[in-house]
């Protein structure tokens, strides 16, 4: 074939090719319906495989209640933010969205609606279906922006195998941290100067140290959102807590992770049965339960001058830009019921925020569940849940905490010379745009 | 030359017979001109449908604040203030990044040609060695770097216990301010295999005659390979050369999954940190800002070794003129 | 002395001696074991059990063979047959356009002297220099005003317009093509295309091969721009589909790395055997520089 005929097959095939994916051209957004009656809303969410089919099916029971009303999700399978904000940016943006830290954000900046005519309209009490510390985490200046929808607060893991062979009584939230520290030195064990087994683990991350610091009476924001981060219940908080480390080695330093490997923290650790106990969420239950011969439980934090724990939660919001916001407050509203929440258990998803769910038997015994676990130590864990200090600068003030913690913790500059740097940088980050 | 013979030979002899109708030469280069333009248009016609407009538009986004949420709010230079006098990170990140590309770039320019003169022998088996060297640019990248973080495991890793043999306390590398970035160059290594694949293709354009005269005048391998292979590729290691600049100086992935940026930002470079202020911190204009920025330095560095490449870069087509 | 190719009476250049090859093999074979090496962890990855996964315990040497991950991978979603689908037609488009359109253009800028050629070539370059997180935002934009967002026009339409990286690569193989030729064309009549199309591309068989091995593996590696086009699942090419697997409830959580390196291999495995069985058209025996001859 000729080298010009060969171009003409060429354009030939690729304006065929062309009409097929054009033919696959859809509007984006909402409105886009058969009949005049019927609505589509679309749903960003983050996630994996479980979420995409758990919010589907959560979609398509509204759509049962609602004929009129179909759902889509759009599970971004990349980072959720850069798709959002572009999709948004570019006029393409969702009708509901999955929100968690970025509230303050997306609320400042009216991109979501507040919430508080709807829920007065449908007589929802807030406090009585999530508690009450949970709403206030999708707050924004007095309103209500985001409905809970998943909540799961952050316990202790324990591997009971060695709790009993040390013959150290479980942990519960009774423990103080003087029970922490001695139940973590008779966990630890060497032999020929190598760790066998650790007692607990310290990291970086926020959820780790910020919740010693609310225990011991700190904070990070105050009341008008003012670092106040140097404070010395926290410098106190944070020295106890990388001595944990490094004056009574019950835990590994930064470096001992390095040395297990990529990717290794106290989930893998306690999974391989190197670690007595650990704090994570929900989220490790199926991966313990996938290690065969880990015999564990969980029980709810201690408490320091007072009880505190983090959670992970993520919500349901309206985007202000949609045409639709009462069919997505219908759904929204659905969701968040016990009928709705069902799914995020039986799928074994994930905590429901829903307080009636979370203390329900389908969540107390799941169908999933291989063994035993005290399922109870989430509801119970609620009460105490600290709201964090989130606004617009969430991101820029966990990568400073971060920086400078990871510092402290690799024994570089001493706790108070962390925070103090780390108050300095706030005070400018949060004084300027 | 075979074939080529035969092209020298008949186009001599038109020229003695069928003199051809002497254009002038305005025309000549008008047409040649023409041409250019003709061949040259399905660029261009992309470039101004898909790139110009969204180049204008992000040079636009630099004078302003932008949140991507909100509309943008012009502010001027600020944003370009702001870098140089306000923004402690910045400098940091810019060092950060010239360090790794003026480490990086030579070092895989002399590995990648090497190699290519190594693969480049007629053994048997080359295929297989061929492919190897290629394949760890199609790896992803989330594997490569778990395998490298436990190499460069302070205690445990690979790296380090094999300094202890010769007696080195090896540093913790990774996890120290100092030499995450010799950590990171140490990475780049795996992707020499894209210059390895252009340089071999060079390798094939090189008439064996050459090789062959030069042996009959009793040249070594050594001799040859500088002197005749070396120029002849010179165009090819141009282009790993410079674009080996631009890609390095984006580096973008092995930083984000391998350290995060960390140590405290001892290996953080600029695109992250362009995508960290673009996409966390809602400043898409300073990150626009950021980017020209970079683009401008990318621009002089690559001026730089045009300007110089024609002291060692040699063109066949450009000999016999 | 005999210029033709198939003439040799003397041994191929440097193969050398014996030693030399011996000390060839030693020194490739330790190379290639290093660059190998992730390659073999990503297979050793694949192929474990959830529990190692877990405890994050992977060995570089595979020690589990848990090959049912790959039955997961391919039944966990029933899309990866119309992922693989999408992922062809981009591939198909690009490796089109990338090769022959970036290879005319190519042409243009090394052969043809025009006013403004060095304007335009800056101009290429400068369009690589630019970090692909800013402009995408006002791409984005573009695309939207033109109805294309949420279809695969974004990610295949601009192939057909060459690209710089490409053209800039050829343009460097082209200048080293010597100019003769084009007097010899000029003077049998061909004109600028005849001389591209006759005797140029010909001429550049190797690189051209080797554009499109590039092509065709940066194409079906793609995945950002799918995730910020493509909304629909179903219009996924398999990059984008197989980011689902990597995809976990929290960012606390440990990926299901064995599932996501399966779905690694699937999209890794092809590119490779592409380059593979590709290497006899980029490495063939020299033909010389002017052996295409003039049909």
């Amino acid at each position: 074939m000729s080298a010009l005929a060969r171009r003409r097959f060429l354009g030939a095939t690729g304006a065929l090719l062309l009409g097929g994916t054009m033919a696959g051209c859809g509007g984006s957004g909402s409105g886009a319906g058969g009949d005049s009656e019927s609505i589509t809303l679309t749903m960003t969410a983050w996630g994996g495989d479980i979420d995409r089919k758990t919010y589907k099916q959560r979609l398509d029971m509204a759509s049962k209640k609602y004929p009129h009303i179909e759902g889509t999700v759009q599970l971004t399978p990349g980072d959720y933010l850069q798709k959002l904000t572009t999709a948004i940016a570019g006029g393409a943006g969702p009708d509901l969205l999955e929100i968690a830290d970025h509230v303050p954000a997306f609320a400042s900046k009216n991109q979501i609606r507040p919430l508080d005519d709807y829920i007065e309209q449908s007589g929802m009490d807030l406090t009585e279906m999530f508690g009450d510390r949970t709403p206030k985490i999708f707050q924004y200046e007095g309103k209500q922006y985001g409905l809970p929808d998943r909540s799961g607060a952050m316990v202790v893991y324990y591997n009971r195998k060695m709790f009993d062979a040390a013959e150290v009584e479980y942990p519960s939230k009774e423990w103080t941290w003087d029970d922490l520290l001695n139940a973590a030195k008779k966990l630890t064990i060497r032999e020929g100067g190598e760790v066998k087994q650790w007692g607990f683990a310290t990291i970086t991350w926020w959820p780790y140290w910020m919740t010693f610091m609310y225990q011991n009476g700190g904070r990070v924001l105050d009341d008008d959102n003012r670092p106040v981060i140097n404070s010395p219940e926290n410098v106190e908080a944070m020295e106890w807590y990388n001595d944990l480390a490094w004056k009574h080695k019950v835990s590994p330093t930064l470096r001992d992770f390095a040395n297990y490997g990529e990717g290794v923290g106290p989930d893998q650790l306690f999974a391989q049965g190197k670690l007595a106990m650990e704090i994570t969420g929900f989220w490790n239950i199926a991966a313990a339960n996938s290690v065969d011969g880990l015999d564990w439980d969980i029980a709810p934090l201690w408490h320091g001058k007072e009880a505190a724990t983090s959670a992970f939660f993520t919500g349901l919001a309206i985007s202000a830009n949609t045409k639709h916001p009462d069919e997505v407050w219908k759904v929204i509203e659905y969701m968040v019921s016990e009928e709705g929440q069902r799914p995020i258990i039986d799928n074994g998803e994930d905590a429901p925020a829903n307080i009636k769910v979370q203390e329900s038997d389908a969540f107390l015994k799941p169908v999933w569940a291989k063994r035993e676990v005290n399922m109870k130590a989430f509801a119970e864990s609620s009460d105490f849940i600290f709201i964090p200090p989130i606004t617009v600068h969430w991101n820029e003030m966990l990568k400073v905490c971060g920086d400078n913690i990871q510092l402290m913790m690799n024994n570089e500059v001493t706790p108070k010379k962390a925070l103090d740097t780390i108050q300095t940088e706030l005070e400018r980050i949060m004084g300027r745009n | 030359m075979g074939e080529g013979v035969d092209v020298r030979v008949r186009s001599v002899a038109p020229m003695v017979e069928k003199r051809p109708t002497a254009k002038p030469w305005w025309t000549q280069r008008r047409r040649e001109a023409l041409w250019f333009y003709i061949m040259a248009s399905p660029w261009i016609a992309g470039f101004l449908l898909f790139m110009g407009g969204p180049l204008v538009a992000s040079l636009y986004l630099s004078f302003t604040d932008y949140d991507l949420l909100t509309p943008p709010e012009w502010v001027g230079l600020d944003n370009y203030v702001r870098m140089f006098t306000d923004d402690p990170r910045f400098w940091k990140v810019l060092r950060n990044t010239t360090v790794y590309t003026l480490l990086v770039v030579p070092i895989t320019t002399v590995l990648s040609v090497w190699l290519a003169a190594l693969l480049h022998k007629p053994l048997k088996g080359m295929r297989v060695f061929r492919t190897i060297v290629y394949v760890p640019a199609l790896v992803p990248i989330v594997a490569s770097a778990m395998l490298f973080s436990w190499v460069l495991a302070p205690d445990a890793g690979l790296l380090n216990r094999t300094l202890a043999l010769v007696g080195i306390d090896g540093p913790a590398w990774l996890l120290d301010e100092t030499w995450v970035i010799p950590g990171l160059v140490m990475m780049s290594v795996w992707g020499v295999g894209t210059g390895v694949v252009l340089l071999l293709a060079g390798m094939q354009g090189i008439p064996p005659e050459l090789l062959e005269a030069a042996t009959i005048d009793g040249a070594n391998p050594r001799q040859r390979f500088f002197q005749i292979t070396l120029p002849m590729l010179s165009p090819v290691i141009l282009f790993n050369v410079i674009m080996g600049l631009i890609g390095t100086f984006q580096v973008f992935s092995q930083v984000y999954i391998l350290t995060g940026g960390g140590p405290n930002d001892a290996s953080m470079m600029l695109v992250p940190y362009i995508f960290e202020e673009a996409f966390r911190n809602f400043r898409m204009g300073y990150a626009s800002a950021l980017s020209w920025l970079l683009f401008l330095i990318i621009m002089t560095c690559t001026a730089i070794v045009f300007k110089t490449s024609s002291r060692w870069v040699f063109y066949e087509s450009e000999v016999r003129r | 002395m005999s210029l033709l190719a198939q003439d040799r009476r003397s041994r191929p250049v440097g193969s050398g001696s014996r030693l030399d090859a011996a000390a060839t093999y030693a020194i490739l074979t330790v190379v290639s074991a290093v660059l190998a090496a992730p390659f073999l962890f990503m297979v050793s990855i694949a192929l474990s059990s959830d529990a190692t996964v877990q405890k994050a315990a992977f060995t570089l040497i595979p020690r589990e063979f848990h090959v049912e991950n790959f039955v997961r991978v391919m039944t966990s979603d029933a899309q990866m047959a119309r992922w693989i689908l999408n992922s062809l037609i981009i591939v198909a488009f690009a490796c089109v356009g990338q090769t022959f359109v970036s290879a005319m253009v190519a042409f243009a800028f090394a052969r043809l002297r025009a006013p403004g050629r060095g304007l335009l070539f800056g101009i290429l370059l400068a369009t690589m220099m630019v970090p692909i997180e800013v402009t995408i935002i006002p791409q984005f934009i573009l695309f939207r005003h033109l109805g294309w967002i949420d279809t695969l026009l974004p990610l295949v339409v601009p192939s057909l317009f060459g690209s710089a990286y490409n053209i800039f690569l050829m343009r460097q193989f082209t200048a080293r093509i010597p100019r003769e030729l084009d007097e010899a064309a000029q003077v049998d009549g061909l004109g600028y295309f005849g001389l591209l199309v006759r005797i140029i591309l010909p001429l550049m068989k190797p690189v051209l091969v080797a554009v499109g091995v590039f092509s065709f593996a940066w194409a079906w590696g793609w995945f950002f721009g799918p995730l910020i086009y493509l909304n629909t699942e179903s219009k996924f090419p398999l990059a984008l589909g197989v980011q689902f697997l990597s995809g976990t409830t929290t960012n606390a959580q440990t990926p299901p790395y064995n599932l996501v390196m399966v779905g690694a291999l699937f999209l890794t495995v092809p590119m490779l055997l592409v380059y593979f069985f590709s290497q006899k058209y980029i490495y063939q025996v020299n033909l010389g520089a002017g052996s295409a001859g003039i049909r």
